[in-house]
């Protein structure tokens, strides 16, 4: 039910954030169950009866609270496995960058996208920059490096089927990295509220193949500067 | 003590220092806004299910409008609604009549605070008249876009929205202290602490947790005012300030107000379980050190809001462990609940279905936060709908559960009159059932990826797919905001043809029921009540009755 939509994943780590997700959504859905089940039943079982008085039980005694606080030590336990697993996911995606083999410069601002490809010498001011407007092309397999920057206010960098998410901070340049499995097209959203315009601040993410991906780029380049 | 004195209309009804009164006023204001707040939410449905249709009674909700109306759906829900009727309406009511005071230790305090959230709601509301209209960042304010006119067009709306927040959270803050002071000064002969009842525990709960949460925030308010108003940029990078400096001081009090709005409605629920399943409170020192653990962690949880927006990265397990810690207290406090009511006589009568209702809703909304405190996880939900779904899953059964649970409660000490039972009984059901087919289908959204705070949905082909899910939620939150006419119905007409109210309906063991209903001006005769023992003294092995006052008092020779 809870992931009828849940899009298809299409990198090396969104399989590790939808089985962290899975985990979680298992243990609350016992936890769920635990728990309206016995209400359902106490709301049954000791509705007022005549005749018969209630039981007077203060939870004072250790007796009586040992008990509870069991079972509030196992939902500690449970808490402490959760934590582990999603740093794990979180200290891979966010703490320890990767070797990169592509970089790309992420521009947001009030309302859109673009993306600039660097020269061969890694330069995005010069003349040979590639500049994407609301087209961002990745090569499939490659490990990908984003460096966010915003010229106004905050964005946010959604790319759902990657499951990947990043504020794009004004004033600053926040690094990030991804990587894709499959070639197709795919959806980039922002995801941070950033006036009138922010609901049409979209732009697409197309996974190529090697060869798509180099073609582009030329075709590009002869955009940019008159067909040479 | 004043009383008995003949007190003309104003002084009675409008500048009235009388604690009860103040409160009534609290709680209109709070269902007058509650209208406000919830015809907005009628139009993020309705944009959300129709895409730029005309919305019945308003037009097409254009995207300048829906970033409007959604920052003054949560401005209003929270501050409006939220605060007045959790926080000033119950603790005037209840904390002078569960101690066994006359009124409030500072009265003229307490009508300037119920003046101050009058000005600071007409303050906000002002703002649709003025040029650039209302603020629209959101009711989180985040700079720089709150920060200058430059992003959002919007100036003088921008100021009016902080003003208004000035207003607020002075008038809580006098509240507060008031409410404090009170209880420590004015207590009955024989109410120790360890006498008082746990819903003016968790009153001066959230009344201390807001003290402890508002100073940063205002700081950070005033902040923001000097740059609206005379370019300061403590917010703008560009002008050397700092944006996340900004959701720092907001979610420093953000997480805490939660609790604020929360704090409440578990003591009114530990105070009407123990009354309608005949039994004490189970663990009740257990409930109040879970408390105090709940507080000292909701100061250091802030930055789970926070986990995306390029923060310090190496900081945010520290706070995801906090965060999922949460739950250790709550837990507790929950299962104590369950064993309060397991083994008791349990009376099914509204403002016990409120209660069962709200803790059948509430722990979707605790669950889901765990999803959410993960911070691997929050990496693809954070701002879905899944975080719209988990958090009105948290403040509706909060505010609304909670709140009806204590009008339902409350309501014959307050206007002497009954509710119609089974006004209230069908209000509760359509209430439940509307409420959870209107946010259940929003985690299924949220999963899908659909993000919030979109104006238009028709420029993402991929949330077609769900799109039925989305106008299931609008129709469910139609007929969820239409039953609530069964309420205000109810309200309004019982106060004057209800059945007449007998001093303590239920039975129940604590002051207020010992008092007229409602009680006079001074609440009391001639002596005060003595206090001789615990609230919660219920079914006692050997009594022939299952209950016992906390005290003898018998409301002798009263004077009005
Ligand atoms: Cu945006
Ligand atoms: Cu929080």
């Amino acid at each position: 039910m809870l992931f009828n939509y849940l899009p298809e994943g299409i990198s090396s780590f969104s399989g590790d954030i939808d089985s962290l997700i899975h985990f979680i959504y298992l243990l609350t859905a016992f936890f769920f169950f635990l728990f309206e089940g016995s209400l359902i039943f106490i709301i049954l079982r000791y509705r007022q009866k005549k005749g018969v008085k209630a039981e007077h039980v203060r939870g004072e005694k250790w007796a009586e609270l040992k008990w509870v606080l069991a079972f509030v030590f196992v939902i500690m336990c449970l808490d402490f496995a959760i934590d582990m697993r999603s740093t794990k996911v979180w200290d891979m995606l966010k703490v320890n960058l990767p070797a990169t083999d592509v970089d790309i410069k992420v521009v947001a601002k009030q309302f859109d996208w673009t993306f600039i490809y660097p020269d061969k010498n890694g330069s995005y001011d010069s003349a040979d920059a590639l500049s994407s407007y609301r087209e961002l092309h990745v090569p499939v397999g490659k490990k990908i490096h984003v460096i966010l920057t915003s010229k106004d206010v905050i964005h946010d960098f959604f790319l759902p089927e990657v499951r990947l998410k990043q504020d794009v901070m004004p004033g600053r340049e926040i690094n990030a990295w991804f990587d894709t499995t499959k070639v197709g097209t795919y959806h980039i959203v922002c995801n941070e509220l950033c006036g009138f315009g922010h609901t049409r601040m979209l732009a697409v993410l197309h996974v190529d193949d090697e060869k798509t991906y180099e073609n582009w780029k030329i075709q590009l380049y002869k955009q940019m500067h008159g067909g040479v | 003590m004043s009383q008995g004195h003949h007190q003309g209309f104003w002084t009675k009804y409008i500048f009235s220092t009388d604690h009860k009164m103040v409160a009534r006023q609290f709680l209109l204001l709070a269902l007058g806004m509650a209208v406000f707040g919830g015809f907005y939410a009628f139009l993020i449905r309705w944009q959300m299910a129709f895409p730029n249709q005309p919305a019945p009674f308003f037009g097409p909700v254009t995207p300048d409008k829906y970033n409007v109306i959604i920052t003054m759906h949560g401005t209003i829900m929270l501050f409006f609604v939220g605060m007045p009727l959790l926080n000033a309406f119950p603790s005037n009511f209840l904390v002078p009549l569960m101690i066994g005071a006359r009124d409030m230790a500072f009265p003229r305090l307490n009508m300037a605070s119920f003046w101050m959230t009058v000005v600071a709601a007409i303050l906000l509301m002002s703002s649709f008249f003025v040029p650039g209209g209302p603020a629209a960042a959101g009711w989180t304010g985040y700079a720089p876009l709150s920060a200058s006119s430059e992003y959002t067009g919007v100036k003088i709306g921008a100021v009016l929205w902080l003003l208004s927040l000035a207003f607020v959270f002075i008038s809580s803050s006098l509240g507060g202290i008031n409410y404090l002071v009170t209880v420590v000064t004015m207590r009955a002969k024989g109410m120790s602490y360890s006498r008082i009842p746990l819903t003016v525990w968790f009153l001066l709960a959230a009344a201390f947790t807001f003290f402890l949460a508002a100073g940063p925030v205002l700081a950070g308010a005033f902040m923001l005012l000097m740059d609206n108003v005379f370019g300061t940029g403590f917010f703008l990078p560009f002008k050397g300030g700092e944006p996340l400096l900004w959701q720092h001081l907001f979610w420093f009090f953000g997480h805490p107000e939660v609790y604020v709005l929360f704090f409440p409605t578990l003591g009114f629920c530990l105070d009407i379980i123990a009354v309608f399943a005949r039994k004490p409170i189970f663990g009740k020192k257990l409930i109040i050190g879970s408390t105090i653990a709940a507080i000292a962690l909701s100061f250091v949880v802030w930055a789970h809001h926070m986990f995306v927006t390029g923060m310090n990265p190496t900081l945010v397990t520290p706070f995801a462990i906090t965060t999922i810690l949460i739950s250790v207290p709550f837990a507790i406090i929950y299962v104590c609940m369950f064993m309060s009511l397991k083994g008791g006589s349990i009376r099914l009568e509204p403002p016990m279905i409120w209660v069962l209702g709200f803790l059948a809703t509430f722990l979707v909304g605790g669950l889901t936060g765990i999803f959410l405190g993960a911070a691997g996880a929050d990496i693809y939900l954070h701002a879905t709908y899944f975080v719209i779904a988990h958090f009105h899953y948290t403040f509706f059964p909060s505010v609304f559960f909670g709140g009806y649970a204590a009008i339902n409660y409350w309501y014959p000490k307050m206007f002497g009159r009954m509710l119609n039972k089974t006004a209230a009984i069908l209000h509760f059901v359509l209430t439940f059932i509307f409420f959870n087919c209107t946010f259940w289908p929003l985690f299924i959204v949220g999963m899908g990826g659909m993000v919030r705070r979109i104006a238009d949905p028709s420029f993402y082909p991929q949330f077609a797919i769900f799109s039925h899910l989305n106008v299931f939620a609008t129709i469910s939150a139609m007929c969820l905001i239409s039953s609530q006419t069964i309420f205000l119905w109810n309200f309004f007409y019982s106060m004057k043809n209800g059945k007449k109210a007998e001093l303590n309906p239920y039975e129940s063991n604590t002051l207020e029921w010992l008092a007229q209903s409602p009680p006079p001006h001074g609440n009391w005769g001639p002596k005060l009540p003595v206090v001789t023992g615990d609230p919660y003294e219920y079914s006692q092995p050997g009594e022939a009755s299952d209950w016992k006052s906390q005290s003898s008092y018998k409301g002798d020779a009263i004077h009005g």
